[in-house]
């Protein structure tokens, strides 16, 4: 992803953290106890949930921009995705 | 004349500067002026007369009567500037405060540098050194968690360089058109070779184009499709013939995402007594489609049998439609209220979901990882949900640009839709396969598109959001014929009895998409 073009699309939030969309691996749409830890952890690293979208595996909210790596090391977090904007076409 | 002579001269003092675009003491201008030619090329959004007003009202160009270029048909001179009348192009030099009015004209497309273009050979003796580095292409600033380098890099590898005006970052290139920082000596010899390998790619694109289309036998290319009295030509072009359909989507479950819908349109009437099939998912925005884009769409799955008025235009016109508003009053949605409205439809057990939406995505530009999770653990499942997705309108065929298929139709595991007209062309705005993660799938109707609109109304409207509801009526229809088909079978069905067509896979994918059989 560019510069230019994540500037533009991503969604705006507060200056220091990014809207993001967490995509958890299938043992986690399978089981709520997994989500539940995966939610846990992410929160400890000060993730805040703004979606929980169980039955996908998606969990949407913001985090501070330098934290974000810390999410992707956690087990079963398939991918940490900026909340991208689209347009009807 | 005079004038651009003295420019060229004040440009050549500068020549060592790397940027494309720098500030002289003129103003703004582009890499080409030191070689004498026009700085920029406009691009304006149509080819129309009101081009010419533009540039003359915004750069004080004046159409000049007695020049070399007026012998030129399709080329008017305007003092420096050379309108390409129809192309909807001008090639000129801009000062600064000119760039910016042009900019904000809403005649203006884009406007880029005049770049020059070369063929070039490759000279064996300032190839890579292969020793100097630990693998191809890898640079010496820090890496990413998506592996780009180069330079200083924020944890979505997006680089914290410079950007030209142009979006461009000024940094080296390496051979992977990462851009930012320091560049090893193998990147840095690598990127003379860009521009053959370029041209290599396109000369075995333009032959491969070249082999279908002769492969394709001629009698397949279709008649003109026109709208009757009966049908919308888009449904006749997928395989309706006048009279009852024997299938019509009955009791299938169709999600359409969009900018909502009109409930009170005469067409709809009936079909959305049970609430729980609206829902809208945009902060402060109620069901209501005031763009009118979603009503369009919705019409095109599901409009109904005997319309209030003229000829018939939904493909499953007794499919359960289901309208998510994902989409805000501006046509605008963002990916976590999209994802949302796909997490609501699959809880509503429907077995289709259209997206007529999406975003630009760049040559090489991965697929969206959340869409692609989703719609893959969906495609076998028995009672799994076929998500179909448009293209894309980034193309612009007639000035030989095709764009690569945007996100999320770039995802795998989304049925990835083109446009077409009523002769079965592709569409000049419809997106291409331009690289091995976005392909086209399968083309559908999508030029002068008619379907309901708000306020009761009827409308036309061009796009592959208008070729996507046609493939997810058919979606429908085959779901109902085939209950406990997955979506991948159902897919498989799509794809193997399109109709092929005599153009490029990459532009149609496997062809025009077609009604089951036992449909008609």
């Amino acid at each position: 992803m560019t510069r230019d073009k994540a500037q533009d699309s991503s969604r705006p939030s507060d200056a220091a953290e990014s809207s993001i969309v967490i995509t958890l691996d299938d043992s986690c749409v399978e089981g709520p106890e997994c989500l539940e830890e995966v939610l846990a952890a992410c929160t400890a690293h000060g993730f805040k949930l703004s979606k929980q979208l169980a039955n996908i595996g998606i969990l949407c909210g913001t985090i501070r921009l330098d934290r974000i790596d810390s999410l992707r090391a956690i087990p079963h977090i398939r991918s940490v995705d900026l909340d991208e904007q689209r347009s009807a076409i | 004349m005079a004038k651009k002579s003295s420019r060229s001269k004040k440009k050549k003092t500068s020549r060592k500067k790397p940027a494309s675009a720098r500030r002289s003491g003129r103003g703004l201008v582009g890499p080409a002026v030191a070689q004498g030619k026009p700085g920029f090329i406009v691009i304006f959004r149509e080819v129309s007369e009101k081009n010419v007003n533009a540039l003359g009202k915004c750069a004080k160009r004046a159409v000049s009567t007695k020049t070399q270029a007026e012998a030129i048909p399709g080329v008017m001179a305007m003092g420096s500037a050379r309108m390409h009348t129809m192309l909807g192009v001008a090639a000129t030099d801009l000062e600064e405060g000119e760039l910016e009015r042009l900019n904000k004209s809403d005649e203006v497309e884009r406007i880029v540098p005049n770049q020059e273009r070369v063929m070039q050979v490759v000279d064996e003796n300032h190839g890579p050194d292969p020793g100097a580095v630990e693998a191809w292409g890898t640079t010496g600033g820090p890496v990413d968690p998506f592996g780009t380098t180069g330079g200083p890099v924020d944890p979505f590898g997006r680089t914290a360089g410079p950007v030209d005006p142009f979006g461009r970052t000024n940094g080296p290139v390496d051979p992977f058109g990462r851009t930012g920082g320091p560049v090893d000596p193998f990147a840095a010899g690598a990127e003379s070779l860009l521009p053959y390998i370029r041209g290599y790619r396109d000369g075995l694109v333009s032959l491969v184009d070249r082999l279908e289309r002769s492969t394709v036998p001629a009698k397949l290319a279709m008649r003109l499709a026109e709208d009757t009295s009966a049908l919308t030509y888009g449904l006749q072009m997928i395989g309706f013939k006048e009279g009852q359909p024997k299938l019509t989507g009955k009791g299938v479950r169709v999600a359409v995402l969009d900018t909502g819908i009109d409930i009170d349109h005469p067409d709809f009437e009936d079909r959305f007594e049970n609430e729980d099939r609206l829902r809208s998912f945009i902060d402060n925005e109620d069901i209501r489609d005031v763009v009118g884009h979603g009503t369009h769409c919705a019409g095109t799955v599901g409009g109904p049998l005997n319309p209030t008025r003229e000829r018939r235009y939904g493909v499953a016109p007794e499919c359960d439609l289901y309208i998510g508003k994902v989409l805000d009053n501006n046509g605008r949605g963002w990916d976590s209220d999209i994802l949302d409205g796909i997490s609501w439809a699959i809880q509503q057990k429907c077995r289709v979901i259209s997206l007529s939406l999406g975003s630009r995505r760049g040559r090489g530009e991965a697929y969206s990882e959340p869409y692609e999770r989703v719609a893959q653990r969906l495609m076998n499942r028995v009672d799994g949900t076929l998500m179909i997705a448009a293209a894309g309108n980034e193309s612009m065929r007639h000035l030989g640009r095709i764009a690569p298929v945007g996100n999320p139709a770039a995802c795998p595991s989304l049925l990835s839709v083109a446009a077409v007209d009523r002769v079965a062309q592709v569409a000049w705005f419809s997106c291409g396969q331009q690289d091995s993660i976005g392909l086209v799938n399968v083309a559908a109707p999508g030029v002068r598109i008619y379907s309901s609109v708000p306020g009761g109304g009827f409308g036309f409207k061009s796009g592959t959001s208008m070729a996507t509801p046609h493939v997810a009526g058919i979606a429908a229809l085959i779901f109902e014929k085939n209950p406990g088909f997955t979506p991948g079978e159902a897919w498989t069905q799509i794809a193997s009895s399109a109709k092929p067509l005599p153009l490029p896979n990459s532009d149609v994918g496997r062809g025009l998409a077609q009604v089951p059989d036992g449909t008609v």
